[in-house]
């Protein structure tokens, strides 16, 4: 079971508003995902060398050449609500008012 | 009140790649909004990043110019945040293992030298553009244009003590940037972007109080740097004695500058902090460096601003104030030894350049690189000048006909007849013709009243319609009174 502090921090970095009567229902699920991974952090793994897999180098990756890009009417299929070349979304707040 | 300053700064510098960072879509400022997006760089499910050489390659550059060991073995990291300019809800970035470590960058000011050590230089992606609706609606535009273009992150210790030495390092850095060729560093555009770290150490009764750390945003040009600095510090003390609030109670907060009001606005506090759940880039593998890729670039690099300023002090023997002005734009520096290879006079060649030559474009607000007149006219000019074809007052007049048309000097010289008259024969007919017209002022001149030459000289510019070689004139004129 995870404690409320937790739960809300989860919540607002998932930008996630619950409604009440779901709160527990999602408290539970979410405790659920947490305390499985905090059983894996069990597992010693301090005699085990962190294996990046296999590298690669600067050879393999892409050659600096541009290619197309999408055309303005698959732009508006993709997007419900797209709007004079841009995309729309809901107002975000950039300042806060100096706090007295 | 007893303090030092304390400051640290990271720079974003926005790399001129051809294309983006992990797709194809081409790399460059402005135009119609969402004209440059794919499935990658608008985050949409399935789509896989790919990353450019050239970003590689550039942090490379930079982190050797700059002084930093390159890691054998980087990766990328995903960096969580929401925001809508922010498609994927994540930022390619690198967390525990940057491509570049430990460099040092030393910086003058007025109020001497100081090293700067460079912590680290990561690769990450741009975001998106936000613009906010002003209909009242509640809503905001989003251009993605701008996301997945290929970013440097310079991050310093917090070794700058003034806002000045912050000022001078961010120039610094935008100076090397812009030698490197890897950015276009206008920073009205935002090409290179500056936010710094700064908080007080006030020492009080044999006591060390450090203020809490305050992370500026939004200064957008040098002089911004500098003033939201000092507005900073300022405040800091301020708050010192009214609250004596330490780092240690208040933790970090966010503020941006804002130029019109020239203050800082709070933006952020500790709690609103963001925890962005660092984790490796899986869709991307980790990215070994050989030794041999890290010298093949740096055999690219060519000479630092600083080096440069030595070798145009010390070998060509220019004025640290001339030198200044001359390598502040690498591409000016290279116009004024694309001159000294055809006219090799440095203090001459430095003279006009930051005469006439600025004097023109600061006037029309030219770059020098869009300059039509090419360093070989310039030469061809300042030639024709020394060798007493033309005056420096014909030059001046030639110069802006060859910067507005284009054309050579000689081409314009002929053109417009305009040549000086050197030849002795030819000035000696006018010499004599004007001494035997002056009579009055001739008797003057021998019997000591040497100001009369003066007079004389004039005659001889009128009847030559100003083409007389003036030294070459008036020694013959000096020569025929005495004689
Ligand atoms: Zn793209």
């Amino acid at each position: 079971m995870i404690d409320d502090k937790t739960f809300n921090a989860v919540l607002g970095l998932c930008r996630f508003s619950i409604s009440g009567t779901e709160q527990e229902h999602f408290k539970n699920q979410i405790g659920d995902i947490i305390s499985y991974v905090e059983k894996l952090k069990e597992i010693d793994t301090s005699h085990i060398d962190p294996d990046l897999g296999k590298t690669i180098t600067v050879n393999d990756l892409r050659d600096d050449a541009p290619g197309e890009s999408l055309i303005r009417t698959k732009l508006e299929e993709l997007s419900p609500h797209f709007e004079n070349g841009f995309f729309r979304v809901p107002q975000i707040i950039e300042e806060m008012e100096e706090k007295k | 009140m007893k303090y030092d300053v304390i400051i640290g700064c990271e720079v974003h510098v926005q790399l001129s790649t051809k294309s983006k960072a992990f797709c194809t879509c081409r790399n460059v400022f402005g135009g119609e909004p969402n004209s440059r997006v794919c499935p990658v760089c608008l985050g949409l499910p399935g789509s896989l990043p790919v990353p450019n050489k050239e970003h590689i390659r550039s942090a490379i550059k930079a982190g050797r110019a700059l002084g930093c060991s390159i890691a054998p073995l980087t990766k990328f990291d995903r960096k969580n945040y929401m925001y809508p300019d922010l498609p994927k809800a994540y930022q390619i970035s690198q967390y525990d293992m940057p491509i570049c470590n430990n460099g040092m960058l030393t910086v003058f000011t007025q109020e001497g030298t100081r090293d700067i050590r460079i912590l680290r230089i990561h690769m990450e992606e741009d975001t998106g553009k936000n613009i906010h609706a002003d209909d009242g609606s509640h809503e905001s535009y989003v251009d993605y244009n701008r996301s997945g273009t290929p970013l440097l992150e310079i991050v310093s210790e917090p070794d700058m003590r003034s806002p000045a030495e912050a000022a001078a390092f961010v120039m610094s850095i935008h100076e090397i940037m812009q030698y490197l060729e890897i950015s276009d560093c206008n920073m009205e555009e935002g090409s290179l972007r500056c936010d710094a770290n700064i908080n007080l150490w006030v020492y009080e009764e044999e006591k060390k109080y450090a203020t809490p750390i305050v992370e500026i945003k939004n200064m957008n040009s040098f002089k911004a740097i500098q003033a939201a600095l000092e507005y900073e510090v300022q405040r800091q003390a301020d708050e010192w004695q009214n609250h004596r609030l330490t780092r240690e109670a208040a933790g970090k907060s966010t503020r941006g500058w804002n130029e019109a009001s020239g203050k800082t606005i709070l933006q952020r506090t500790k709690e609103e902090e963001a925890d962005y759940r660092y984790f490796p880039e899986p869709d991307l593998k980790p990215l070994s460096i050989s030794a041999d890729l890290i010298q093949s670039i740096e055999k690219t690099i060519g000479e630092l601003p600083k080096e440069k300023r030595e070798r145009f002090m010390h070998q060509l023997g220019l004025s640290e104030t001339d030198t200044i002005v001359l390598t502040t734009e690498k591409a000016f520096a290279d116009y004024f030894e694309q001159i000294l290879t055809h006219y090799p006079n440095p203090k001459k060649t430095a003279n006009w350049l930051l005469g006439e030559v600025k004097k023109y474009l600061n006037a029309g607000n030219i770059s020098i690189s869009d300059f039509r007149t090419t360093p070989a006219h310039i030469a061809e000019l300042l030639l024709l000048q020394e060798s007493g074809k033309i005056s420096g007052k014909m030059a001046k007049d030639v110069f802006i006909k060859m910067a507005a048309t284009g054309k050579a000097a000689q081409e314009i010289v002929s053109a417009e007849g305009l040549s000086q008259i050197s030849d002795r024969g030819e000035l000696e007919k006018i010499v004599i013709e004007v001494i035997a017209a002056n009579p009055g002022s001739a008797d003057d001149y021998r019997n000591g009243k040497l100001q009369a030459i003066k007079f004389l000289m004039g005659q001889v510019m009128k009847a030559s319609k100003g083409k007389a070689n003036p030294q070459e004139a008036e020694k013959l004129l000096s020569e025929k009174l005495s004689s």
